[in-house]
């Protein structure tokens, strides 16, 4: 399964938050973790690592579904990220 | 107090006088000052402010029966006019009726705005009376949504609501207006009006690359969608086609772009397309989709569709160009100046065009039917070449709207009214009430069926009150034909919940509502039915008896491609 991460700086709208994630998931993907900056200046940074639910749903055109949003000022590049050994799904129990 | 009383009431003591500074004379004021003339709604009780201010507005306020019927008259008037339509609620159920009509428009990408009211903002999230998050819901059937919380902002917000609605892609814009926003006093600065910029004159550098792979290709169809009326680019087609006679087919929202008379149209593709349309496609070498967005209705089995095409895709919204199919080229922006600047010089298709053209022969509708009964296809074609220009149909959804959009002439986008993506019964007369409106001196009629009539009928009360000259063409067979059509071919004759054997007589019914109605039972009456609803020039409403066995033809049954198509 392929894993991007999706970056964008959001404006600190109400609601903008609910809108992105909304979209990413109505447009089939799920979201794998989320991370949200404090705002600055007004808008904050979102990081997410999304994964498609069906092999069809690109990427490139869940990047440009969310660039129409009035709330994302930018959208940053999406990279793969192939994540079968990434740290982020590594176990945080202590090893016994 | 009724709506009949006339006596005043007179107060022990003169009242205070009253505020013409509150948020919700605010709202009004803005809409007036931006043009808006018409709005459609239904009061409540957080709503209440605005309607107050409505008294002695320039604003003509349309009430409708039903909050949906509201969102769907200001989307027939909105895409007549190419502005926004607006549309006016209460808070909770108010909204919450309005969030299907809402849902049409955005699928059609159909400019709104919508105003609701909403519980004050001291007691939002507390599960007041009427509450509900109307803001939350409308954000996956909205272009964009706003809570106004200070009603200083308030004709700054509705100003943006409608530069979003209209701007790009259209699409609604819902704006939620808290009670205590609406009834504070309001001081808001003075905006001047800005010009509404207009459509970007902008293209990709693609069409060098467009117009050398038209060069080099044998067997090119043209793909029209509804994104070409949106961009205004209508004459930028169909000038690309008669320059180039590039074969075209287009989409239900496509219809009425290309003259229906131009020899190079093909009809309409898809599940209930032509042969000549559905073949041209699949044996095309380079499809030209030009504002359209390969639907699931248009292309039957994705992985099936034109298989051995290359794309052009062309349209204004980036998040289209390979959501479902990877354009070989893309081209994004005004779509009215890259047709215009595609100029691929002498095409040599002379054999593809009369292959193209030699099957749109071969298969042009057969009119004659056996008996007496009524044939529809063939009344709503003489419907149609009867009002001429000024046709402007309003469809409802179901088998009726399948023959409007085979076998009705549009000359132009705006005389076919569908709920094309969403597909909601119940769209046909709210919307022939908002066009006749728009358009009192066009030829409005609101094509249905015995289904669909029954979801909004209660507007046959608007349509009476304002003597709105709506002309109802109800094709009756007495079940959920297309439900039927369906159980019949695809689930072995296994009817289930179809049958509609116990209607109203709704000649009777429309009588009862105060608006003319004759009913039609056989072929030899259909000339005068036509004249009679034609000529009307209030609400009327013919009754019409088909044969409920009547299926729609062609059909590509789900899950296969367009070449197999059943026909009758």
């Amino acid at each position: 399964m392929n894993t991007n991460l999706l970056s964008v700086s959001l404006a600190e709208n109400e609601g903008a938050l609910t809108r992105l994630i909304g979209l990413v998931e109505r447009r089939g993907f799920s979201i794998n973790s989320l991370d949200k900056s404090a705002p600055t200046g007004g808008e904050s940074r979102i990081t997410m690592e999304v994964s498609a639910r069906e092999d069809a749903r690109r990427i490139d055109v869940l990047a440009r579904q969310v660039s129409r949003l009035l709330d994302v000022n930018t959208i940053f590049a999406p990279q793969d990220i192939h994540v079968s050994n990434s740290p982020g799904r590594q176990s945080c129990r202590p090893q016994s | 107090m009724t709506a009949q009383s006339t006596a005043p009431i007179i107060a022990d003591t003169a009242p205070a006088p009253r505020s013409i500074n509150t948020g919700a004379h605010w709202v009004v004021r803005t809409l007036e000052q931006i043009g808006v003339t018409r709005i459609f709604g239904y009061p409540g009780g957080s709503i209440m402010p605005v309607y107050d201010a409505l008294v002695g507005s320039r604003l003509q306020h349309i009430l409708v029966r039903h909050e949906q019927a509201a969102a769907f008259a200001a989307d027939a008037q909105a895409r007549l006019t190419g502005t926004a339509g607006v549309c006016l609620a209460t808070s909770g159920p108010g909204a919450t009726n309005l969030l299907t009509g809402i849902a049409n428009a955005y699928m059609d990408s159909v400019p709104m705005v919508i105003l609701t009211g909403q519980v004050p903002t001291s007691v939002m999230g507390t599960d007041a009376f009427q509450e509900i998050d109307i803001f939350g819901m409308s954000l996956p059937v909205c272009k964009h949504s706003i809570i106004v919380r200070d009603p200083d902002r308030i004709p700054e917000l509705i100003r943006q609501a409608f530069q979003i609605a209209e701007t790009g892609r259209p699409g609604p814009v819902l704006v939620d207006l808290p009670k205590d926003i609406l009834q504070a006093e309001a001081h808001p600065p003075i905006s001047p009006s800005r010009p509404k910029p207009g459509p970007s004159r902008s293209i990709s550098p693609r069409l060098d690359a467009a117009t050398a792979l038209l060069a080099s290709s044998n067997r090119p169809v043209l793909y029209i969608g509804g994104g070409v009326a949106l961009g205004g680019a209508v004459d930028a087609l169909r000038d690309f086609m008669s320059r180039t006679g590039i074969p075209a087919v287009a989409t239900l929202k496509g219809l009425g772009c290309s003259h229906p008379d131009a020899q190079n149209f093909m009809g309409m593709l898809g599940m209930h397309g032509s042969r000549e349309a559905n073949m041209a496609v699949q044996e095309s070498d380079l499809l030209i989709c030009c504002g359209a967005r390969f639907d699931d209705r248009a292309t039957g089995r994705p992985d099936g569709f034109a298989p051995n095409a290359k794309i052009i895709h062309m349209d204004a919204d980036t998040a289209e160009i390979g959501k479902l199919r990877t354009a070989d080229i893309a081209i994004h922006g005004n779509l009215a100046a890259a047709l215009y600047a595609f100029d691929p010089g002498y095409l040599d298709i002379s054999d593809w065009r009369d292959i193209c053209l030699q099957r749109k022969r071969e298969h042009a509708f057969d009119y004659d039917a056996p008996g007496n009964g009524i044939f529809a296809p063939a009344m709503l074609r003489q419907l149609s070449e009867a009002a001429g220009n000024d046709f402007i149909a309003t469809c409802d959804v179901g088998q009726h709207q399948m023959w409007v959009a085979q076998h009705c002439r549009f000359n132009t986008p705006e005389a076919h009214l569908t709920s094309a993506g969403l597909g909601a019964m119940g769209y046909g007369l709210p919307a022939g009430i908002g066009a006749a409106l728009q358009c009192p001196n066009k030829k409005v009629v609101t094509i249905t069926g015995d289904g669909s009539i029954m979801m909004n009928i209660q507007e046959l009360a608007t349509a009476r009150r304002y003597n709105i000259p709506v002309r109802i063409l109800l094709l009756d067979n007495s079940s959920l034909g297309l439900v039927r059509q369906w159980q019949e071919h695809f689930f072995e004759e296994n009817y289930s919940e179809i049958d509609l054997y116990d209607n109203p007589d709704f000649a009777d019914v429309a009588r009862a509502f105060g608006i003319e109605a004759f009913t039609v039972h056989s072929r030899d009456q259909v000339p005068d039915a036509i004249e009679r609803l034609l000529n009307a020039t209030g609400p009327i409403l013919a009754h019409v008896l088909i044969n409920p066995r009547e299926n729609v033809w062609p059909l590509v049954p789900p899950g296969k491609s367009n070449t197999e198509m059943m026909e009758n």
